[in-house]
C-alpha cells in the first residue's frame, strides 16, 4: 500500500510540474485591480504590455468577490496594479492564491496626497471608514499624473529596456489630458454651482478639481445600508436646502435615491465612477465628461 | 444520533489564556508606530444560540435552551513575504481548544507549488473546510456528523498543492500526509492504538466562470487512513457549487455534496485479530446533502436544505432531515441573527422530530462573519 501512495504522490507532483507558469516573456503581462488602472496602463504600455484587469468599471470595488478565476488572471502577470489606500483589500488573498511568485504590487496611490485621512481611532463605529483616507483619488484629474507616475516607474523597473518608450507614452498621454483639462477648466464656474448629495463618498476628489459640492451622503455611515430615521432627516434636509440632485452609482440599489427624488422633486442621477462603467465612458476623459454633464444638465432648471 | 468525541484532545485552559495575554500584549502601543501596521489580524466571533426541538430521546427536550454556543479568537497574518499563520482557538460547551495553526507557503516554492503545515480542517467537499459559524444552515450535515464527528475533519498534517494548467478554468490539486487523528472518529475505532495511523488525503478542485456574475465550482477529495493494524478506512466524495452574485445586494448559491465512507464493521480493539484471522469485513455507507441559499436586499437571505445519511458502522441506521433557514444581518456582516426551523427522523423509526434553532452571531476584527 505505501508503495502505491507514494507512486500516486510521484504522479501528482508530475501534473504540479506541467503547470509551472512562464514567468519571462518578452510582453510584460499587467493585471489591474480596476479598469480605471488598466485604462492608464493601457495608455503608457501600449503594444508593449497585455493589460488585463480584475474588476470592471460598473462593479463595486469595495466587495468583489475573491475568485479562483481573478487568481488565475495573476498566475501569469508580472505586474499588479492596485488602487491601494484600502479599496481593493481583496487583492491581498488573489495575491496569495495567484502562486505566482514573480508578481510585482504596485500600489497605485504612492504618489497620491490622500483627503479625509482620519486622526482618531477609524473603527467600526464609522462604518467602512478607510485609514488611510479617501481612495476615490482617481476622479480628480489633477491626480492621474500621479497615477501615471507609480506605473510608468513599474514599468520601466520590470522592463527596463523599454524605460524611455514608456516615459514617451506617458507624456504622450498625460499632454493629451492636459488639453482635456483646458474644456474642463471652462466648466468649472457652472460646476461650482452643482450641489448634490451621494450614494456614496466617493467624489471629494473630483469636487476639489471641480468645485462640485457634495452634501451629503445616503448612507449615513460608509457602507452600511441607511437607516429609516436617516432617510427620513435626509428628506427633509433636502426640501429645506432645495438640494437638486441625488446621485448613485451603477452597483448601488437605485430604489433609495429613486424614493428620495419621488418625495422630495429633486431628481436621481446615475454617476459612474469608473471607466466603462456607464455606457460612452470607455475612456478616461469620457468618464470625466460623463460626470460632469450629467450633473449639470440635472442642475438645470432646479 | 451524534456521537461525540470525547476522546478529542483539549488544550490546557492555561494555554488560551497565554494567547489571549499575547494578544492583549500585541495589542499596546509600540514606540509610537499604529499596532495594526505591525500586528496581525486579530478577530473574535461569538455564536449565541437558542433552540428548541421535541426529540422525545433528549433530556432537553420541548425546552427553550439557550447557550453561548462557541466564541472564535482568530490571528492572523504574514510571517514574511512568503509564508502567513493562521491560528484559530475557540471556547464552547465542550471546553476550550485550539481548532487550527497552521502555516502556509504562498509564494516562493517551483513550479507554483503552495505548503501548509499544521492542525486544520481538511479540504473534503464544500462544508468541512468552513468554521462552523461560516455554515448557512446552523448545523452540520448529517452525513459529517456520522462520518466525521461533530468537529468535522480535521487533522495535523502537511499538504502540498498545485494549480496545474487547465486552460480558462482554475483548478488546484492538493495531497496531504495526515497524522491519523481522524481515525479516531467514529468512537469504536478510538481504543486502540494501530502502530502505524498515519493517512493521506487528496482533493481536486476546479472552477468554471458561466458568465460575469456566475461561477461553478466542482471537487472530489479522498482520505485513507488505518485505523488498526491489516485494516483501513476510506472516505471519498464529491462536490458542486453554483453561485450567483451580481452585486452586494442579491445573490444565490447552491451546494450539492455526496459523500462515501468505507471503513471495517467491527470493533477497532479487534479489528487486528479479525484482518489476522482475514475476516474483516467492510462497510460501505453514503451520505449526500444539498441546499440552496438567496441573498436579498443585501441583509437578507432564505434556502432550504436537505440531508440523508446512513451510519457508518451499522447496516441499518438510516436518518434524513430537511429544513428551512433564514438570516438577516441587521446593520452589516458584523452581527448576523439566523433560523433554521427542520424536521429530522431515524428512517427506521415510526416518527421523528422538529427543531428550531435561532442563531446570532458577532464579530469584531477582520474576519468576517461571512453573511455576504
Amino acid at each position: 500500500m505505501r508503495v502505491r501512495h507514494i507512486g500516486i504522490i510521484g504522479a501528482v507532483l508530475a501534473v504540479m510540474g506541467v503547470g509551472a507558469s512562464s514567468v519571462g516573456a518578452a510582453k510584460l503581462f499587467v493585471v489591474a485591480s480596476t479598469a480605471d488602472l488598466a485604462y492608464f496602463a493601457r495608455q503608457i504600455g501600449g503594444d508593449l504590455v497585455t493589460v488585463d484587469a480584475i474588476a470592471g468599471g460598473n462593479r463595486d470595488l469595495h466587495y468583489i468577490e475573491v475568485l479562483p478565476s481573478y487568481m488565475l488572471k495573476l498566475r501569469k502577470a508580472d505586474i499588479y496594479l492596485t488602487v491601494g489606500l484600502e479599496l481593493d483589500q481583496w487583492s491581498a488573498p488573489l495575491v496569495d492564491g495567484s502562486r505566482n511568485s514573480h508578481l510585482h504590487v504596485i500600489d497605485c496611490s504612492q504618489h497620491i496626497v490622500s483627503l479625509e485621512v482620519p486622526n482618531f481611532k477609524a473603527d467600526a463605529r464609522y462604518g467602512d471608514l478607510h485609514r488611510f483616507g479617501n481612495p476615490h483619488y482617481w476622479v480628480d484629474p489633477d491626480n492621474v499624473p500621479a497615477i501615471c507616475q507609480a506605473i510608468t516607474e513599474a514599468f520601466a523597473t520590470f522592463d527596463a529596456e523599454h524605460a524611455a518608450a514608456y516615459e514617451a507614452a506617458r507624456d504622450v498621454y498625460l499632454a493629451r489630458l492636459e488639453a482635456k483639462k483646458k474644456e474642463w477648466e471652462a466648466l468649472k464656474p457652472e460646476m461650482a454651482k452643482v450641489r448634490f448629495i451621494s450614494y456614496h463618498n466617493t467624489w471629494p476628489y473630483f469636487d476639489r478639481y471641480f468645485g462640485s459640492q457634495t452634501v451629503g451622503f445616503v448612507e449615513e455611515f460608509a457602507g452600511v445600508a441607511p437607516s429609516p430615521s436617516h432617510l427620513v432627516r435626509l428628506i427633509e434636509r433636502i426640501k429645506t436646502e432645495k438640494i437638486p440632485i441625488v446621485a448613485y452609482e451603477p452597483f448601488h440599489d437605485r430604489r433609495i435615491p429613486e424614493m428620495l427624488a419621488q418625495k422630495t422633486g429633486c431628481r436621481a442621477v446615475e454617476l459612474g465612477s469608473s471607466v466603462g462603467g456607464e455606457p460612452g465612458t470607455d475612456t478616461y476623459e469620457g468618464l470625466i465628461d460623463h460626470v460632469v454633464h450629467t450633473l449639470l444638465d440635472a442642475n438645470k432648471g432646479l | 444520533m451524534v456521537w461525540c468525541d470525547r476522546s478529542r484532545v483539549r488544550t490546557s485552559p492555561r494555554i488560551l489564556w497565554l494567547l489571549l495575554a499575547a494578544t492583549f500584549c500585541a495589542l499596546a502601543p509600540q514606540g509610537g508606530m499604529a499596532q495594526t501596521t505591525l500586528n496581525p489580524d486579530i478577530s473574535l466571533i461569538g455564536d449565541v444560540r437558542s433552540f428548541w426541538h421535541d426529540d422525545s430521546t433528549r433530556a432537553d427536550g420541548k425546552a427553550l435552551n439557550l447557550e453561548l454556543h462557541e466564541v472564535e479568537i482568530a490571528v492572523q497574518g504574514y510571517l514574511n513575504p512568503y509564508a502567513r499563520a493562521d491560528v484559530f482557538a475557540s471556547w464552547g460547551n465542550e471546553g476550550s481548544e485550539v481548532e487550527e495553526a497552521y502555516i502556509t507557503v504562498t509564494r516562493g516554492l517551483p513550479w507554483g507549488l503552495a505548503l501548509r503545515a499544521g492542525q486544520y480542517r481538511l479540504e473534503v467537499g464544500k462544508i468541512n473546510a468552513l468554521h462552523p459559524h461560516a455554515c448557512p444552515f446552523i448545523v452540520l450535515p448529517l452525513a459529517h456528523e456520522q462520518f466525521f464527528g461533530e468537529e468535522g475533519l480535521r487533522d495535523v498534517a502537511v499538504e502540498i498543492s498545485a494549480a496545474p494548467p487547465t486552460g480558462s478554468v482554475a483548478s488546484t490539486i492538493a495531497v496531504d500526509l495526515l497524522k491519523g487523528s481522524f481515525l479516531d472518529f467514529p468512537a469504536s475505532a478510538a481504543n486502540s492504538e494501530p502502530p502505524n495511523k498515519r493517512g493521506f488525503s487528496a482533493r481536486w478542485n476546479s472552477f468554471v466562470t458561466l458568465g460575469t456574475f456566475t461561477s461553478l465550482n466542482l471537487g472530489a477529495s479522498a482520505v485513507t487512513g488505518v485505523p488498526a493494524e491489516g485494516t483501513h478506512r476510506w472516505i471519498g466524495g464529491a462536490d458542486l457549487k453554483l453561485r450567483w452574485k451580481p452585486d452586494r445586494y442579491r445573490g444565490f448559491t447552491t451546494v450539492a455534496e455526496w459523500l462515501v465512507n468505507r471503513q471495517p464493521a467491527v470493533l477497532a480493539t479487534t479489528a487486528g485479530t479479525a484482518a489476522a484471522a482475514g475476516t474483516t469485513e467492510y462497510l460501505v455507507r453514503h451520505g449526500f446533502f444539498g441546499y440552496f441559499d438567496y441573498q436579498f436586499r443585501q441583509r437578507f437571505e432564505v434556502g432550504g436544505m436537505g440531508d440523508w445519511t446512513q451510519a457508518p458502522a451499522d447496516r441499518e441506521t438510516k436518518f434524513w432531515r430537511l429544513g428551512a433557514f433564514g438570516g438577516f444581518a441587521p446593520v452589516e456582516e458584523t452581527s448576523l441573527l439566523r433560523l433554521l426551523v427542520a424536521y429530522e427522523r431515524n428512517a427506521a423509526a415510526t416518527t421523528g422530530f422538529w427543531s428550531a434553532t435561532l442563531q446570532l452571531i458577532f464579530s469584531l476584527g477582520p474576519h468576517k462573519a461571512h453573511a455576504f
